[in-house]
């Protein structure tokens, strides 16, 4: 991913304490940091906290990297804060007072093409609304598996490192979480639109 | 036979199943990859199947992600705040451990308390000998010093049964049952009673817990030389004065028969713990007494803070 930049030199030159070498790794993996992050918590503001906390946790940690892949390194701190965050709100149920008065999330400023159409713009909204509402179904551990998978483009080796499991779990986890995806998209076919469905010729 | 088929049919259309979503990664190995499509060739299910997946897939992979709120950067400024999420894990961290050691050392107390009174109530209630002897020995010398602090009761009925007690009071009370009548004596009659024992009282009183041949050596002690047994405690004349008055107001105190040479089949159990009552304060001062209240103090420290983490644990 990174081939720009020497990726190790930086890393080393931020396990010495140099922070912009360190921002520099930063500005390499936030888009991705930040959408992991956005799929595993299905929120914008919690998303981009928790990505900004992973980079901070990160930054402190750098000095522990002890070589392998950086990528597997930053998303493993990157799911975790997640994961702390998901264990919180399983904590503390209660929605704020906005969330329970707005009965669906305002989509976020999605990736806005200049030759897209606004009704193209809608519905790659509503896509990304269902799909968001399917994942967030998922138990946690098979959400991040999914997510590192089908997001970051991690293969399963690497999505084991990232989530410190066995490869026989990740399988398995990524398995039942796509199966139960598909089964969630394929009731949910009329609110997709009709690009985005099941075609009998797919 | 043809259930076997069927059997391993079933069996090899579930493997396919569960290795369809690692196919569609690309993750099989080459034989894998080759069972999987030998299967695909004959069945419409699985097929169908992975249709369903690589949709899935497919549509996670275009779906439209949010653009960056922000830059993520770090700057020296968030590095000396306070972070929001780390301490919170440290902290969780440190609350579970912090509740596993209550619990541990709540268990702890609760077994070593358990165990003490356990050993406690075994030892009372088997009358154990050993440590029953010296404490009644010590019961029996210091009453001729220090007799105010301690209560004599001797009770002899026709099973010839002995009780001795201590007490802390200052009131004395001694009772002698003979076999053909009860004497009671108050007041200075039962402390100088006390004060100059007599010779079946002196008698008595190791026998609760003597073995046979102790008791009767003293026994016959006692009996040759009755003098020594009553001028051994010195008494002051007042005291001996007051024995003759408690004589004269009819309160007949007749010397009990000699001791039984045997042991009383009642008595070694009640004098034992009743006797070693005076160990009582030195007990409390045991290892096993001082660790029970470290423990107890301990969970009693971590029960506080645990219950205070509680509160500000997020």
């Amino acid at each position: 991913m990174v081939q720009s930049i020497d990726e190790q030199a930086l890393i080393a030159a931020a396990q010495r304490g140099d922070l912009d070498a360190f921002n520099q790794l930063v500005i390499h993996y936030q888009r991705l940091a930040y959408h992991v992050a956005y799929r595993i918590l299905g929120e914008a503001d919690a998303s981009a906290d928790a990505t900004q906390d992973a980079f901070l946790r990160a930054y402190k940690a750098i000095k522990q990297y002890r070589g392998g892949s950086f990528k597997a390194w930053i998303l493993r701190i990157v799911t975790n804060t997640c994961y702390d965050q998901l264990r919180l709100k399983q904590r503390r149920p209660t929605a704020s007072l906005e969330a329970l008065l707005v009965a669906e999330p305002a989509p976020g400023p999605f990736f806005v093409d200049q030759a897209e159409s606004p009704e193209a713009y809608v519905e790659r909204q509503e896509l990304g609304r269902t799909l968001q509402a399917g994942i967030n179904a998922l138990p946690p551990d098979q959400r991040i598996a999914l997510t590192l998978c089908d997001v970051a483009d991690m293969n399963y080796q690497e999505i084991a490192q990232t989530m410190n499991v066995s490869l026989g779990t990740v399988k398995s986890r990524i398995s039942r979480a796509r199966a139960k995806l598909r089964n969630y998209l394929l009731t949910q076919q009329e609110l997709l639109p009709a690009q985005y469905r099941l075609r009998d010729d797919a | 036979m043809l259930d076997f088929l069927r059997r391993r049919i079933k069996s090899e259309h579930a493997q396919t199943q569960a290795m369809l979503s690692a196919y569609v990664d690309g993750e099989l190995t080459t034989r894998e990859q080759q069972r999987v499509e030998a299967h695909l060739a004959h069945c419409d299910a699985c097929v169908e199947e992975l249709r369903t997946l690589r949709y899935t897939k497919g549509l996670l992979s275009k779906a439209p992600m949010p653009q960056l709120p922000r830059s993520f950067v770090v700057r020296q400024a968030d590095l000396e705040e306070r972070p929001v999420m780390a301490p919170r894990r440290g902290f969780g961290l440190a609350y579970a451990y912090l509740k596993g050691a209550t619990a541990v050392i709540a268990v702890a107390f609760a077994l070593l308390v358990a165990g003490d009174l356990i050993a406690q109530l075994s030892l009372g209630t088997s009358g154990v000998m050993l440590p029953a002897m010296a404490p009644a020995e010590r019961v029996y010398e210091g009453e001729q010093e220090a007799p105010a602090e301690s209560t004599i009761v001797v009770q002899k009925a026709v099973q010839e049964t002995v009780v001795v007690e201590k007490a802390v009071e200052e009131q004395v009370e001694e009772v002698v049952v003979t076999k053909e009548r009860v004497v009671t004596k108050e007041g200075e009659v039962q402390k100088a009673a006390i004060d100059t024992p007599s010779p079946a009282v002196r008698q008595a009183l190791p026998t609760a817990s003597l073995p046979p041949r102790e008791v009767e050596q003293q026994a016959v002690e006692s009996l040759a030389l009755p003098e020594d047994a009553v001028g051994g405690g010195a008494p002051p004349p007042t005291e001996v004065a007051a024995v003759e008055k408690a004589s004269d107001a009819d309160a007949t105190v007749t010397p009990t028969p000699l001791p039984s040479t045997t042991p009383f089949p009642t008595v070694p159990e009640e004098a034992a713990s009743v006797a070693s009552m005076g160990m009582e304060s030195r007990r409390w001062l045991s290892p096993i007494r001082l660790v029970e209240i470290g423990l107890g103090g301990l969970a009693l420290l971590l029960l506080t803070i645990t219950l205070i983490a509680r509160r500000q644990q997020p």
